[in-house]
């Protein structure tokens, strides 16, 4: 029964979109509404119910609160007056305080006083424990006790009891009004529904009525619903279904019509063999490709193997049978056939087997395409071919192709002469494994040219120092080229690589940068070479913190030995020293000549601790080395600067020049000895600071900044006028500031312009003599003083200059007397012997400066033919005190006298000293006691007046 | 079919009615007799209960079928009506009460000793200067009641005896409780405070700094101590089981807990005749001083 009531409500539903989500919708609302209005009721109740609990719990307590005192003294008006109170309270239906013992000692109606109460609620509590109680709680009312007590005794209970009518009311009008809202929500719900529907229902109904059009073939029709929502995209995607549909109908009339025409245009002759009945139709063009008409060929199989070529006939059989018996997966052959004007004409014939279920073949189809051309033209080219080869087998460079792969398709004779490798065997090979080739330097494995050239599609050289490792482990130096190979596309189809040996050539180039990089007399590295080196060292030390040193090493004698013995002898030194130390450093150290007698060591990897050590050794080692040269032998020391290498040094030119500030120390130290370079050395950087004079004497000399002084030497015997000057000289700075000569002179002698200064005060002075000279009115210089230096007098070429500028200026030479210190003659005692004579056989005179200071040796005297000796201002300056100074003055003098020497007392400051010197017998004295130095065109400029010529 | 479910839920929390209100009697709960046992205000009513509800359930606990309540009033004023109108079973009255409560019905059936203790002190602050009766003329005095008999009456007599003229030469300051006449001083609102021992000494040890800076200048001679009083229709058997329980006290450890919260040694037997000097004293004040009957 239930059955025959459902069904019909359910086709009633489901027959319907519209009617499923209209009641669907409704039933929603419905749902959710209930839910939400009962669970708001449900909310609303236990807010204001635990509102409610909580008033009459603070009110009970209150009240219990207030009582105490009036309780204790059973004061009834006070009792009444404090319920008075409560009383007020909206919604208070009753307030009463209870005795202990149940009575009522006060009543919001004041008619209950007095009474007790009976009800078993009421009864509980005054046998319940003393502490606030829920007695009632009802829809109706809330009732609260709270006990009354004094000193934490109970005396008795205070109740309240609020009215719940209001929450009751309150709740009833919230279901109300959701009762209502729940029905306006489904009725709204439904109606949108109905329309929502509507319109879905609408729209679908239109494509269904649209797809019976199509089924039933009534015409072109389309669905245009005007909707973008997935309805639309419904409509959208039926129409382009209907539209594809359409396009494939077209699509396939246009291709059976395009088959015809390619057929009827193609260059391809067509046939379709029936294997059944052994019929073939040949196509009207597969005649015509022959010479003939359409029916000058009839439909048999021998139409078309007549006319093969009885060489390609079993060939084609073949190739047939195998396709049909499925061996392979289509026919192909190229064959000679037969045309009617007699000639061959080669067909490339290419056909399939149509098969039944069982795989057997029951027709064939295929298509013939005339090749003659193409393979007249291959023809061609294999001759084309013969004859690249031969080309290639006779000339004498050594070529290898590779296709793209990197693989090995040929090699001429000389390729596999050099390479011993037949091209046989070495093709289909990598080149890799044909052509090894390494870096003769690194003797790392060079990248494949092959690989480079396919990889950039242009021509590669090979790197320098390419050795090619034969089959055999011959090594021969090549030079090469690899070329990409292209189609005529431009596609790179291989590669072709040209080399040829070259290994004469490089020996030649190797010869050449040793040269470069060594110093010829003792094979060891040059200069050049040594600070490349270094340069690589610093790099090493800034970018990992590497700590290296270098060692400057400058041979303290070598001068004596080239000087006494000649530059043999000096070659010779130099060599058995380079050997030496050559075999007492390590290997990973670097020994080089810098240059005369300098030889740089380079200690890689060397902590400065070590480095020291080393030194020490190499001083050492030279100390102990005794130099023998036909009867003499040397004893050779050397000074040593050492500086340490790390992140910290400067470049090449700074570490190089710390090096040789620091081996200067050495030699000033006393020579033989090391010197390590600090950076914050203060003597050090005075020597730095030297250094920066060298640019700018040389910028004063370039400016002609330099300035001529001098300070008269006076004969100390009485009665004696001699105009006898010194010339000293002074540098101008930039500003014009007067630069004196302790300042930049020892610079100019350690960085070797003394030679330049001392010409530039030659040609000056020989100018302001020529001058003097020429002046008749002031009587004529007897003798001027020019001090030359060491450095000077080591200068092959000054003799000449001097006596070019004597010459130039008419200087009488007679005039000049030079003045040498002890230490520069000996330093260079061949040169300076050879200058001082053929000075001396002009005219010139001598002085010995400083005499006393240096090494000082009377024995020297003998050697050098001077005419003056000059006492050094050392034990002048405190002769009348120091009676050593004194004797040591004395005891030059005598000697001096005795080999014919003039003396000559320098620092002369005091009357004292001068009468000392008269009554001693130097010659002469100078300094400030005398005169002071004055520029020396004013000086000249104030000399005495020659006497009137006698009438 | 939902609705009709939503709507009968909801209605049928509405309609829930009044469940049982309570309800009155005039019959007790308890059947046993309650006894009212007024207590003059000594102390604040709260204090007062603190100190005699031990006791009332000790009577209670040994009486059968008897139920003690102590009864604390507001002030003098509201005890005497209470006391003159019978309202009380038992009463501890002041000795002045006690001679008075004759009048109304009631008699003396014991007292409280240590009568040395009931005597009127007079407190002055250390610093306040004052050091004879006549350094109070002009000034005010704080008293707990005008019938305080030891505290008030007492000190108001002894200054009237001793050269100063209460009534006009200094104003009198009832301030309702012992505690607060003493704290009246304490705070300089008054010059001096007319109280008795065992509040000084209860106050002066909770509350040290009072100690320090009050001194007690005066102390009157003594009267007997405040008297036992019972209604004349309670049956004497009652009474004489009361008696009995109280004048034992001192001899249990539980009664001694309890003296010792009044600052008493122990209860005594009395009678009417026992308050014969307070009497005198009180007609000497009467034509010295004032009528205590008068209302200020």
């Amino acid at each position: 029964m239930f059955r025959t009531l459902f069904n019909p409500i359910r086709r009633f539903w489901t027959k319907s979109i519209q009617r499923q989500l209209m009641l669907g919708i409704a039933l929603i609302h419905a749902v959710l509404m209930t839910i939400f209005v009962v669970d708001l009721v449900e909310r609303q109740r236990t807010f204001l119910h635990t509102q409610a609990l909580s008033q009459a719990t603070s009110l009970a307590e209150t009240l219990a609160a207030n009582s105490t005192s009036w309780v204790i003294a059973n004061d009834i008006v006070g009792i009444e007056e404090v319920i008075a109170s409560q009383a007020k309270y909206p919604g208070l239906r009753y307030a009463m305080l209870l005795s202990k013992e149940g009575e009522l000692l006060g009543h919001s109606e004041s008619k209950y006083i007095g009474q007790y109460v009976s009800d078993t609620v009421s009864r509980g509590l005054l046998s319940a424990e003393p502490k606030t109680q829920m007695l009632i709680e009802n829809r109706s009312i809330i009732d609260v006790a709270a006990p009354v007590r004094a000193n934490g005794h109970l005396i008795g209970w205070a109740r309240v009891a609020l009215s719940q009518d209001e929450t009751s009311t309150g709740l009833a009008m919230i279901t109300r009004d959701g009762i209502v809202y729940t029905l306006l929500a489904i009725v709204v719900g439904t109606v949108f529904a109905f329309f929502m529907a509507r319109g879905l229902t609408l729209a679908l109904r239109h494509i269904v009525d649209i797809s019976g059009y199509i089924r039933r073939g009534e015409g072109h029709h389309r669905a245009e619903l005007g909707r973008v929502d997935e309805l639309g995209q419904l409509a959208d995607n039926f129409n382009l279904m209907l539209d594809a549909v359409d396009q494939a109908r077209d699509n396939l009339a246009q291709s059976e019509e395009r088959f015809d025409l390619a057929m009827q245009g193609s260059n391809d002759g067509l046939w379709d063999w029936d294997l059944g009945t052994d019929k073939v139709y040949y196509s009207p063009h597969w005649k015509s490709m022959l010479g003939y008409t359409e029916d000058e060929i009839g439909e048999q199989r021998d139409e078309w193997l007549k006319r093969l070529h009885p060489d390609d006939r079993l060939k084609a059989q073949a190739a047939i049978d195998a396709h049909l018996q499925n061996k392979t997966p289509g026919y192909e052959n190229m064959h000679r056939i037969r045309h009617k004007d007699g000639g061959w004409r080669w067909h490339l014939e290419r056909g399939v087997a149509i098969r039944d279920q069982q795989g057997r073949a029951y027709r064939m189809v295929g298509t013939n395409t005339d090749m003659t051309a193409r393979k007249q033209a291959e023809d061609r080219l294999f001759e084309e071919k013969e004859r690249a080869l031969v080309t290639l087998n006779s000339i004498g460079d050594a070529v290898i192709t590779t296709d793209n792969g990197g693989i090995v398709t040929f090699l001429n004779p000389v390729a596999e002469q050099l390479t011993e490798w037949p091209t046989a065997e070495a093709e289909g090979r990598p080149l890799e494994e044909v052509f090894h080739i390494i870096n003769e330097e690194s003797g790392e494995v060079c990248s494949n040219p092959v690989s480079l050239c396919l990889q950039d599609g242009k021509v590669v050289g090979l790197a320098n120092h390419t050795v090619l490792i034969s089959r055999q482990g011959r090594k021969i130096a090549i030079e090469d080229s690899a070329a990409p190979i292209r189609d005529k596309h431009g596609k790179v189809i291989g590669v072709v690589m040209v080399f040829h040996d070259v290994t004469q050539a490089r020996d030649m180039t190797q010869q050449m940068t040793w040269q470069a990089t060594h110093d010829a007399l003792t094979g060891l590295i040059n200069r050049y070479e040594f600070e490349r080196r270094l340069g690589d060292l610093l790099k090493s030390a800034k970018d990992h913190g590497k700590e290296h040193a270098l060692l400057y090493i400058d041979l303290d004698q070598f001068k004596v030995v080239n000087d006494t013995c000649g530059h043999v002898a000096g070659d010779e030194l130099l060599r058995q020293l380079a050997f030496i130390l050559q075999e007492r450093v390590r290997e990973s150290d670097l020994l080089a000549r810098l240059g005369g007698d300098e030889f740089g060591l380079l200690l890689a990897g060397c902590p400065m601790e070590h480095a020291r050590r080393i030194a020490e050794e190499v001083r050492h080692t030279i100390k102990e080395f005794r130099f023998s040269w036909q009867d003499k032998s040397f004893d050779v020391g050397a000074s040593i600067g050492v500086v340490q290498i790390d992140a910290y040094a400067e470049d090449t030119t700074h570490v190089m020049s710390a090096a040789d500030v620091a081996c200067y120390a050495a030699k000033d130290l006393g020579r033989n000895r090391i010197h390590v370079y600090e950076p914050n050395d203060t003597d050090l950087q005075q020597r730095r600071g030297e250094m920066q004079w060298v640019s700018r004497i040389n910028e004063a000399l370039a400016e002609d900044r330099l300035a001529l002084y001098c300070q008269a030497i006076q004969p100390t015997l009485a009665g004696h006028h001699e105009l006898h000057f010194e010339v000293l000289v002074r540098m101008l700075d930039s500003a014009g500031g007067l630069v004196p000569p302790a300042a930049f002179i020892p610079a100019a002698e350690r960085y070797n312009l003394m030679p330049a200064i001392d010409r530039w005060v030659v040609r000056k002075i020989c100018g302001c003599i020529q001058q003097q000279l020429c002046d008749k009115s002031v009587q004529p210089l007897d003798t001027v003083a020019i001090n030359l230096s060491g450095n000077t007098l080591g200068d092959e070429d000054f003799l000449g200059f001097v006596k070019q500028q004597l010459e130039e200026f008419s200087v009488p030479p007679a005039v000049i007397c030079f003045e040498i210190t002890e230490t520069a003659a000996i330093a260079n005692l061949a040169r300076a012997n050879h200058f001082m004579r053929e000075m001396k056989q002009i005219g010139c005179r001598f002085a010995l400066d400083d005499f006393g200071s240096g090494l000082s040796s009377f024995a020297y005297l003998k050697n050098l033919p001077v005419d003056y000796l000059k006492i050094d201002g050392s034990f002048i300056k405190d002769m009348t005190q120091d009676p050593i100074d004194c004797a040591m003055v004395r005891s030059i003098n005598e000697v001096g006298h005795v080999m014919g020497i003039k003396t000559i007392a320098e620092f002369v400051e005091d009357d004292a000293t001068f009468k000392l010197l008269q009554d001693i017998g130097v010659d002469y004295a100078q300094g400030f006691g005398i005169e002071r130095p004055s520029p020396i065109l004013q000086r000249f400029a104030a000399l005495p007046k020659r006497a009137a010529p006698s009438r | 079919m939902w609705l009709v479910m939503l709507s009968v839920q909801l209605v049928g929390c509405m309609e829930q009615g009044n469940a049982e209100l309570p309800q009155f009697t005039s019959q007790p709960v308890d059947s046993r007799t309650i006894y009212r046992f007024g207590i003059h205000p000594l102390h604040n009513p709260t204090r007062l209960h603190e100190i005699f509800s031990p006791l009332m359930d000790y009577l209670s606990r040994h009486i059968d079928g008897a139920v003690f309540k102590v009864e604390a009033s507001r002030n003098y004023a509201a005890y005497d009506e209470k006391l003159y109108r019978r309202e009380f079973h038992l009463s501890l009255p002041n000795p002045y009460q006690t001679v008075e409560s004759l009048e109304h019905g009631y008699r003396v059936f014991g007292k409280m000793a240590d009568d040395q203790n009931f005597r009127g002190i007079i407190l002055v602050r250390k610093d306040s200067g004052i050091n004879k009766v006549a350094d109070l003329k002009g000034k005010a005095i704080s008293y707990p009641a005008p019938t305080a008999l030891a505290a008030t009456m007492m000190p108001q007599y002894y200054l009237q005896t001793h050269g100063l003229n209460v009534m006009r030469d200094v104003d009198n300051r009832y301030v309702g409780s012992q505690e607060s006449s003493i704290m009246n001083v304490f705070l300089g609102h008054t010059a001096a405070a007319a109280t008795w021992p065992p509040p000084w000494r209860a106050l002066s040890r909770e509350r040290p700094q009072l100690a320090q800076q009050l001194e007690i200048k005066w102390q009157t001679s003594s009267l007997p101590n405040n008297g036992l009083v019972v209604r004349q229709d309670v049956s004497p058997e009652v009474v004489e089981k009361v008696a009995a329980l109280l004048f034992t006290l001192h001899t249990i450890a539980e009664g001694r807990v309890i003296l010792e919260r009044m600052e008493l040694s122990h209860f005594e037997a009395a009678n009417d005749a026992t308050y014969q000097p307070v009497r005198k004293f009180l007609a000497g004040f009467a034509r010295e001083v004032r009528d205590p009957r008068e209302q200020h």
